[in-house]
């Protein structure tokens, strides 16, 4: 398991996900993994981030995320996967992304029960935070700086995410049907519509500070010809904005975007 | 007389040397077979459209000792002449290796080298504070004492557009880490006791130049200040406009990265070097 201090990133990159994947597999593998990398001597600091699809986790895997567990807005994950999830980055510190409004009050219940490493939660509540905080982080620096660093991040980043309503409802003075387009800003209902691309130009528009970058993350029920038809058409109507496309491979939200 | 001797790595123009009176070894960059001096035969702008044209990654190597040994001869004509040499970080580059080489021929009071830990603009702030020196009438032990001295004030801050040809170089250093992102990222670097460290992975171009900003703006009181761009002329003017707003006191030093240099930032890279008041 000293491959995670080999000099090639992808190599390294992939045992992230080799053992992301035994995390998932089972509870077992988990545990072999905890105990070969125990055997090496811990490194000062670490990262366990959350993370729902192959997509996110590839990507989280390639910024220096040590570990990543999987879960997301309905598979949130129990203290005992983030506690094993801690104790297999075998760090002295690690750093706790919960990704997910839903997962910061179990991410901090993980500190107390990691015997004999410390770990601090950057209280991320979405995938575009937890990919900003991973992107300020400097495995160089001590904790107090990383976590300062983390925090500066993900307050220049807005996370917009693109889902479908499951109910009729109303919410911010938006009568919401059952299958309609909405958007989530900032943990806020702000937009309503029937497709994506208007309900996501809405969003745009509505912005006080257009942004400089986009990026877009297609969930897994989008296919790469649809998501690059709608990018394709942000670009035209915004053309002082860069937008990147990406694989996000996440449920439930068929479009994350990033907006910095 | 003192004579100062640095390398092409310090990517002081042909003119700008001779008006400064700055003798300058080039090293060597190559494309497969073909060979360059680098500023002799190839200049920026050819080395840039070349590396364009091209799939072989470019390659570098230090001057030959023989090269620094002829230079000292004819430098070291009259008796009272010395020189001082002023030269790349040794973790970066051989040149001060063959510098010292050539150096063990010749009386060693009268050359003097000095390991800038530095390179491209950070490494021409040096030389240029040291020709300072040598006006002001000190000695060349005391210039080549001042210069190591000095060398712990120097900021190198360069924005990239990628990593790969730092890395493909074997020059990446820590910035290892920021190797690998699947996301589109500009890495921004430092040189840091003579070796690239990582600092930051800014997604856009406009925010790793924000961060640029900030980071000069901490190294005030200047004494001195150098921007230069592989071939990212826009990006120049705008770092130059933001810039002048927080230095106000001194004026850029402005310039290309040179072929060598350019073989390592890859084209688009952009950088600052500072060099804070003695």
């Amino acid at each position: 398991m000293s491959k995670l201090k080999v000099e090639d990133m992808s190599a390294q990159h992939h045992d992230v996900l080799a053992r992301a994947d035994a995390s998932e597999a089972e509870a077992e593998a988990m545990g072999t993994a905890t105990r070969e990398r125990a055997q090496a001597p811990p490194k000062p600091i670490g990262v366990a981030s959350v993370a729902p699809g192959e997509g996110f986790r590839e990507i989280m895997g390639s910024l220096g995320a040590d570990i990543i567990v999987s879960g997301g807005q309905t598979m949130n994950p129990s203290i005992e996967d983030l506690l094993n999830a801690v104790r297999a980055v075998n760090a002295e510190h690690v750093i706790l992304l919960p990704n997910n409004g839903n997962v910061i009050l179990t991410a901090e219940q993980v500190d107390p029960l990691a015997e004999g490493c410390e770990v601090r939660v950057v209280p991320t509540r979405n995938l575009p935070q937890g990919i900003s905080a991973l992107l300020a982080f400097d495995p160089a620096a001590s904790l107090d700086e990383n976590v300062e660093r983390m925090l500066a991040a993900i307050a220049t980043v807005r996370a917009v995410e693109v889902t479908h309503a499951v109910r009729d409802t109303s919410v911010n003075g938006h009568d919401i049907k059952l299958g309609d387009v909405i958007a989530v800003v900032d943990d806020a209902i702000t937009e309503v519509g029937s497709d994506y691309l208007e309900v996501i130009e809405a969003v745009l528009k509505s912005q006080a500070i257009k942004p400089e970058l986009v990026t877009v993350y297609r969930g897994d029920e989008v296919g790469v010809e649809d998501a690059d038809a709608l990018v394709t058409s942000l670009r035209t109507t915004h053309p002082e904005t860069e937008f990147e496309l990406q694989a996000g491979g996440q449920e439930h939200y068929p479009y994350v975007l990033s907006l910095e | 007389m003192i004579h100062l001797v640095t390398d092409s790595t310090s990517d002081i123009s042909p003119s700008d040397a001779q008006a400064l009176g700055v003798h300058i070894v080039p090293l060597i960059v190559r494309f497969g077979e073909e060979q360059y001096r680098d500023g002799v035969d190839i200049d920026a702008d050819q080395f840039y459209a070349k590396l364009a044209r091209t799939d072989v990654h470019p390659t570098t190597s230090q001057p030959s000792p023989d090269v620094f040994a002829a230079l000292y001869t004819t430098l070291l004509s009259s008796p009272d002449d010395q020189v001082v040499g002023l030269h790349i970080s040794a973790k970066l580059s051989g040149t001060l290796q063959s510098a010292t080489l050539a150096a063990k021929d010749f009386d060693p009071g009268r050359i003097h080298l000095v390991d800038t830990e530095s390179v491209s603009g950070g490494l021409q702030l040096l030389v240029r504070a040291a020709l300072d020196d040598i006006k002001s009438g000190d000695s060349a032990a005391t210039v080549a004492e001042k210069a190591t001295r000095r060398r712990s004030k120097v900021t190198i801050l360069v924005l990239l557009d990628t990593l790969t040809y730092l890395h493909r170089g074997g020059r990446i250093g820590r910035a290892q880490a920021f190797v690998g992102s699947l996301l589109n990222v500009k890495p921004l670097i430092a040189v840091r006791d003579g070796e690239v460290v990582p600092l930051a992975r800014p997604r856009s171009r406009s925010k790793g130049i924000e961060m640029i900003v900030e980071q000069v703006r901490g190294c005030a009181p200047l004494r001195s200040l150098a921007e230069f761009h592989a071939a990212a002329t826009e990006s120049m003017i705008d770092l130059e406009q933001r810039l002048s707003t927080v230095v106000s006191n001194v004026t850029a030093i402005l310039g290309r990265i040179g072929p060598v240099v350019g073989a390592y930032s890859g084209p688009g890279g952009l950088g600052v070097a500072c060099l804070g008041a003695d």
